[in-house]
């Protein structure tokens, strides 16, 4: 199994505070991984190293081989990085579909300025066709010309998957997909993603509190605690060892 | 060792010689984070209101001849702290959970709104030439040497002592007091503090009374600074506050005082050691009067760009504003076709008779004023591109616009090029300049971008303007900046007919071009941008490339209107035209109406140009009633009207961003709807079920 994403040591500090120490995770190609921890743990952090919001102090992030430790946000989604956010970051002016047209034209990278000012700009038949066959995919086709406004936070998540999805990701970093969510939408949204990813065969990387969640969801997990990746390994042993109860409960000793 | 010492005499007396001034620009600098620390407000009517206090103590003291003291209680103690309450109370009490862009704009809008009020409500008229008095008897002409290397008039000893006193009330104020505690915590989140059992409101209002009476005061204190009282002045001395209070992060009170001091010293260190250095130095004389004048916004300009703590401090929301509406989108995008394209052909048949009208019947008078409004209506469209589109508040479209008029200026008188072509180039090197500024300001949040647009307007205003190759230097004051009418082939267009004709073609190009940049790949982009740059970017939108295009697509057509301009009026006429001060009040008119659409620019440069002429003067009742007489007897009212609507019509950007056209076309779409859904909610057979059908699957 190659590798899709890979981080090797990576290091941050905040002012003298160590965040992460030498973290390393490695997802391979149509794998569904989880990286789970307490409150506080680095899950954001590291997120945010992988995506290129933050710069690492140290080490690097190599995706299918290459080296994008450098690259800015932009390039690294470019070059197959998808994201989800934790907080819906969607276009409160656009409609659900235009989310989809406007990551499909930039994947395409046909946008220029002087097709715009010709009045060339508007979407292609393809664009469309590519946009619908996401929307079904994800159930969502009847929602295509809704406003954000009127969708519920369940269908926001899905609606950010999808655009996601129109850039062609490597891999898809899922950030607390399940907040705000409760039971039975994060199940349906569990289930449509492994429908869509088994589909299509990218990687997913799960960030998540919901331990159900991430037990169903994932093949492999890693644990992350005061900045150190503890442990990782196949998700059930993973949630049933004593370190991660311990770092999720802390150490259940009576208190003096 | 001689020479040794004389340096250092200069450099002592540079830091005397800097420190008044430099303790007025503190005390403002100290009003401006006073607001910004409690209210979250980055208030740039701040000048306005310094303004109204110092205009009262003159008409108090020298128009009235009353004695300093009540002059005195009446302007700052009174006046001033009423003045902030009634602004909390009023506006910024329904603003505080708005984002920092849209108070930002409400504020631009009241800076042209509450100087223009005040001077119609009192009918006050500042006297040119006649320099406004201090708050100490014969404060100017009375001098102390205390160190005999410079002499501080009474009224720079007053004003220092102040700004000392004021800055220690502030500081003991916030650390040691309840109110400022709880100001500190309304400023965190007004909903979480009023969570914890803190009265919100009320905070706020004590912290705008507050930071009114700090503006009255210093408004008051400076006034004896200028020749004539002008509310661009104080505009001005807002900017240079920020300046200072930039240096302090915006939330530092020391740190304003010590930069206010710093920029103070800064300046007369440069004035004194500048002429010296240019007498071996030939290339700084043009730089010699001009530089110094604009220490403070090369200084904003720098912080902003290199201080990273400012840079990062993107527009830090309310914790809480996750529970309001998102923003509206266009009122075309809900209505119904039909709806639409019936206004449209009614509004082409209006305008279709306009042209008829104004073709046959206009004079030279009403052809000025008409032309005015196509050529600001093509300025202003680039605002629709920077603002409405890309969603960046740039306040140095002036700027851009007075670079297309110089460079046909300069190609012109210089070389003889054809107008056309001189015009193109303009926009072509303001497109330039628009990209470059765009590069460092990348990072930047709302707020701070248009703060350094705003700082590099006063900079062009303070230095470029004042160049021999650009704005034409000390010689084009005597012979004037002279453009010629262009001609193409047959047509010429010193006839004002046919140069109407022009101008209305080339702002249809224009909004056209708009059009169809807005349904575009880049016009899709920016509003994935604007909605959530972290979305945009997710997806891979290099938010950095898009600001480019918009600055500098922005500046190109603002420099053909720019250019435009100064060929109607044969002259650049740098000062009334492009201006900042001028400059800000056409933003203040494009958001009020709509930034969004080429026909929210139409109306804003018609009213721009002709809402004096028509309402105000009362032309329309000469029409309408069929001969001048019939004009009712309370026309002509002040045209100062025109800035106190539309400066008053800023505020609802807060709550509708989309400008006032485009909420009342949704309003009128989702008034038709109510009643078609009444009518159908009759007939039970065909009503269709409203809510969205759950897309989510039965969990097996």
């Amino acid at each position: 199994m190659s590798s899709v994403l890979k981080v090797t040591e990576a290091k941050k500090k905040f002012a003298g505070i160590v965040a992460l120490e030498d973290v390393s995770i490695d997802i391979g190609q149509g794998e569904r991984v989880g990286l789970i921890g307490p409150n506080g743990a680095g899950k954001t952090t590291f997120f945010n190293c992988m995506l290129g919001v933050l710069r690492m102090d140290g080490g690097t992030v190599e995706l299918e081989g290459r080296d994008v430790t450098r690259l800015p946000v932009y390039e690294r989604a470019r070059l197959g990085i998808g994201r989800t956010f934790q907080r819906i970051e969607l276009f409160p002016e656009s409609s659900v579909r235009d989310h989809l047209l406007v990551a499909e034209r930039v994947r395409r990278r046909t946008g220029r300025l002087w097709k715009d000012l010709l009045g060339l700009g508007r979407p292609t038949a393809e664009e469309l066709q590519r946009a619908d066959e996401v929307l079904e995919l994800l159930g969502l086709s009847h929602l295509g010309d809704q406003p954000i406004e009127r969708l519920s936070l369940g269908q926001c998540r899905l609606v950010e998957v999808g655009r996601a999805l129109m850039t062609e990701p490597k891999v898809l970093l899922l950030d607390e997909p399940s907040s705000g969510l409760d039971r039975a939408e994060t199940a349906a949204l569990a289930l449509t993603l492994k429908e869509v990813q088994a589909e299509q065969g990218f990687s997913i990387l799960l960030v998540d509190h919901d331990v159900e969640l991430v037990a169903d969801f994932t093949t492999r997990s890693y644990v992350l605690d005061f900045g150190r990746m503890i442990l990782e390994g196949p998700t059930r042993d993973v949630l049933a060892s004593p370190e991660v109860r311990a770092a999720y409960l802390g150490n259940l000793e009576p208190t003096p | 060792m001689v020479m040794a010492a004389g340096i250092g005499t200069d450099i002592f007396r540079a830091f005397l010689q800097g420190a008044p001034p430099g303790g007025v620009y503190a005390l403002i600098a100290l009003g401006f984070v006073l607001t910004y620390k409690t209210s979250g407000v980055f208030n740039l009517a701040f000048g306005a209101q310094a303004y109204v206090s110092a205009a009262m103590y003159f008409k108090c003291r020298t128009v009235w001849g009353w004695p300093i003291l009540p002059s005195f209680i009446v302007s700052v103690l009174i006046l001033a702290p009423a003045l902030g309450l009634l602004l909390e109370r009023l506006i910024f009490r329904y603003l505080r959970t708005a984002s920092a862009v849209a108070k930002l704009v409400v504020t631009i809008g009241l800076s042209v709104a509450i100087p223009n009020l005040f001077d119609i409500i009192l009918n006050f008229k500042a006297i040119a030439g006649r320099t406004p008095e201090g708050i100490v008897s014969n404060g100017a002409n009375v001098f102390y040497d205390p160190f005999g290397v410079y002499q501080f008039s009474r009224n720079e000893l007053v004003t220092m002592g102040i700004a000392v006193v004021a800055t220690l009330g502030l500081l003991a104020l916030f650390r040691f007091s309840a109110i400022g505690l709880q100001m500190r915590a309304v400023v965190e989140s007004p909903r979480m503090t009023e969570l914890n059992g803190v009265a919100a409101d009320r905070v706020s209002a004590f912290a705008w009374g507050l930071s009114s009476l700090f503006a009255g005061l210093a408004g008051v204190l400076i006034a004896p600074r200028f020749n004539t009282l002008a509310a661009a002045d104080f505009f001005y001395l807002v900017v240079v506050a920020i300046a200072a209070a930039a240096i302090g992060r915006l939330v530092s009170l020391p740190w304003a005082l010590v930069g206010g001091l710093g920029l103070g010293v800064l300046t007369a260190l440069i004035n004194t050691f500048l002429p010296r250095w240019s007498d071996s130095q030939t290339w700084l004389k043009p730089l010699q009067d001009n530089l110094a004048p604009a220490v403070p916004f090369v200084v904003l300009f720098i912080t902003l760009v290199f201080v990273p703590s400012l840079r990062r401090a993107k527009e830090q929301g309310d914790p809480l504003s996750d529970v309001d509406p998102p923003a509206r989108t266009l009122g075309a995008v809900v209505r119904d076709r039909r709806a639409t394209v019936i206004t449209s052909l009614i509004g082409f048949g209006v305008l279709a008779v306009i042209a008829l009208v104004v073709f046959t019947r206009a004079d030279q008078r009403w052809l000025f004023l008409i032309t005015q409004a196509a050529v600001l209506g093509t300025i202003f469209l680039s605002i629709t591109l920077i603002t409405g589109l890309a969603g960046q508040i740039s306040l140095c479209q002036g700027a851009f616009a007075a670079i297309g008029a110089f460079t046909v200026f300069q190609m012109v008188s210089r070389w003889g090029t054809s107008v056309i072509v001189a015009a193109l180039a303009g926009a072509v090197i303001a497109a330039v300049v628009g990209a470059v500024l765009s590069l460092p300001i990348r990072k930047l949040g709302g707020v701070w971008t248009a703060i350094a647009t705003l700082a590099f307007a006063y900079f062009f205003d303070a230095v470029i303007v004042k160049l021999p190759f650009a704005g034409g230097g000390q010689a084009s004051l005597i012979t004037g900046t002279n453009v010629p009418r262009p001609v193409i082939g047959p047509f010429d267009f010193k006839d004002d007919r046919a140069f109407l004709v022009l101008c209305v073609i080339v702002f249809a190009v224009i909004g056209v071009l708009v059009v169809q940049l807005r349904a575009g790949t880049f016009g899709r982009m920016w509003v994935a941008s604007r909605g959530s740059e972290v979305g945009a970017e997710s997806i891979g939108i290099s938010p950095a490339k898009l600001r480019l295009v918009a600055f500098a697509l922005s500046a190109f057509v603002a420099a053909l209107g720019g250019a435009l301009m100064a060929m109607l009026q044969k002259n650049v006429n740098y000062g009334t035209n492009f201006s900042p001060f001028v400059a800000l009040f056409w933003v203040v008119l494009v958001v009020t109406l709509s930034s969004r659409t080429v026909q929210g620019a139409a109306m804003a440069a018609a009213s721009f140009s002709l809402f004096d002429a028509i309402l105000l003067k009362g032309a329309i009742f000469a029409w309408l009633f069929r001969g001048a007489d019939r004009i009712p007897g309370f026309l002509p009212i002040s045209p100062k009207w025109v800035f106190v609507l539309f400066g008053l019509g800023a505020v609802q950007y807060a709550r509708h961003p989309e400008g006032i056209l485009e909420y009342s076309k949704r309003r009128q779409a989702a008034r038709a709807l109510e009643r078609r859904e009444r009518k159908l909610a009759k007939e039970p057979a065909v009503i269709e079920a409203p809510a969205p059908t759950p897309t989510e699957e039965p969990v097996p």
